[in-house]
């Protein structure tokens, strides 16, 4: 735990680096910002806990995010608060000018979070994951450890429940 | 009057719009038919509301305050252990200077020790002992001395 100075200087410069992706992961998976952060806190306690494996930034990066994954994912499973995803992601919108146009995507965007939810939790995973920035296919199979392929056809077949829902 | 996809290709052209491959036949039937690519680009057009929506499910700014407040978690984590550390060794050096402090320890009388004797004492003792512990007289033979006490035969 007594780590040298050169040592939490390389962990300090690798977090503030991963600190809004590991964030958004958690977001997405939380919808709550104090959940977040405090998911966000966790996994990078613990990389801190295994640094002396995890120095390179390659592995530093994928290893937090998926530790923040499933952490999100426990939390969640386990939090009834988690459950009352605050919207401030609503005020993100642009408002619009037209209070029926503005009506009409609020609602659309509640029927696609709600489809989103009831998608299989394969599915769903993936679907969360492609939504946050800076998430490529290849860093949504390094945080969820399948193929990069099976990534790309879960998404597919994720968007194509999605459409078929929406617009049966 | 609106466009309408062929119902042959209505599953295919949605499949393409969520991310698919499109065959070669589809891409030659779409090139074609306008009902078919009018129906193509509206599957894409709500595929893309649909990324937008999810994007922004996850579309919100990090504190920025976060990282200081891993930084400062990990110092307090780091101070509780050190300070935890030395704790335990303090306590655990004064638990060591009572007992021993306390132990009682066994007096032994000087004069015990060297009043005690082996029971295997007597068998260190040669047959040859008592000639040799005894001072012969002045003109005596020492070898002439038998170990029982008497002088042999002269």
């Amino acid at each position: 735990m007594h780590e040298p100075a050169g040592e939490a200087a390389d962990f300090e410069r690798l977090m503030r680096a991963s600190y809004r992706l590991i964030y958004r992961i958690a977001y997405s998976v939380l919808g709550n910002g104090a959940d977040a952060e405090e998911v966000s806190q966790d996994a990078f306690l613990r990389a801190y806990e295994k640094f002396s494996s995890l120095r390179d930034a390659e592995k530093f990066r994928p290893w937090v995010a998926r530790t923040a994954w499933r952490l999100a994912l426990n939390r969640r499973r386990g939090s009834a608060r988690a459950m009352g995803r605050d919207t401030s992601w609503v005020a993100l919108r642009a408002p619009m000018e037209d209070p029926e146009a503005e009506a009409s995507a609020r609602e659309f965007e509640d029927r696609v979070r709600a489809e989103v939810e009831r998608l299989p939790e394969k599915l769903r995973a993936v679907m969360r994951l492609s939504g946050v920035e800076e998430m490529d296919l290849r860093t949504i199979a390094a945080v969820l450890e399948i193929p990069e392929g099976t990534v790309r056809s879960r998404l597919h077949l994720a968007r194509r429940t999605l459409l078929r829902t929406l617009w049966p | 009057m609106a466009l309408k996809a062929c119902s042959d290709w209505r599953e295919g052209i949605s499949d393409f719009a969520a991310g698919g491959t499109a065959t070669p036949a589809l891409r030659e039937h779409g090139a074609h038919c306008r009902g078919c690519a009018a129906a193509l680009a509206e599957w894409q057009a709500k595929a893309a509301a649909i990324n937008s929506v999810v994007e922004r499910l996850a579309a919100v700014e990090a504190p920025v305050y976060g990282p200081d407040r891993v930084m400062a978690r990990i110092g307090g984590r780091q101070r509780a252990y050190v300070g935890t550390w030395w704790r335990w060794a303090a306590a655990a050096a004064v638990a060591i200077v009572t007992l021993v402090w306390m132990w009682p320890v066994p007096r032994v009388e000087a004069g015990a020790i060297s009043a005690w004797h082996s029971p295997t004492q007597g068998l260190l003792q040669s047959p040859a002992g008592t000639s040799w512990s005894e001072v012969p007289r002045f003109g005596e033979g020492i070898f002439k001395k038998k170990p029982g006490g008497g002088t042999g035969a002269q």
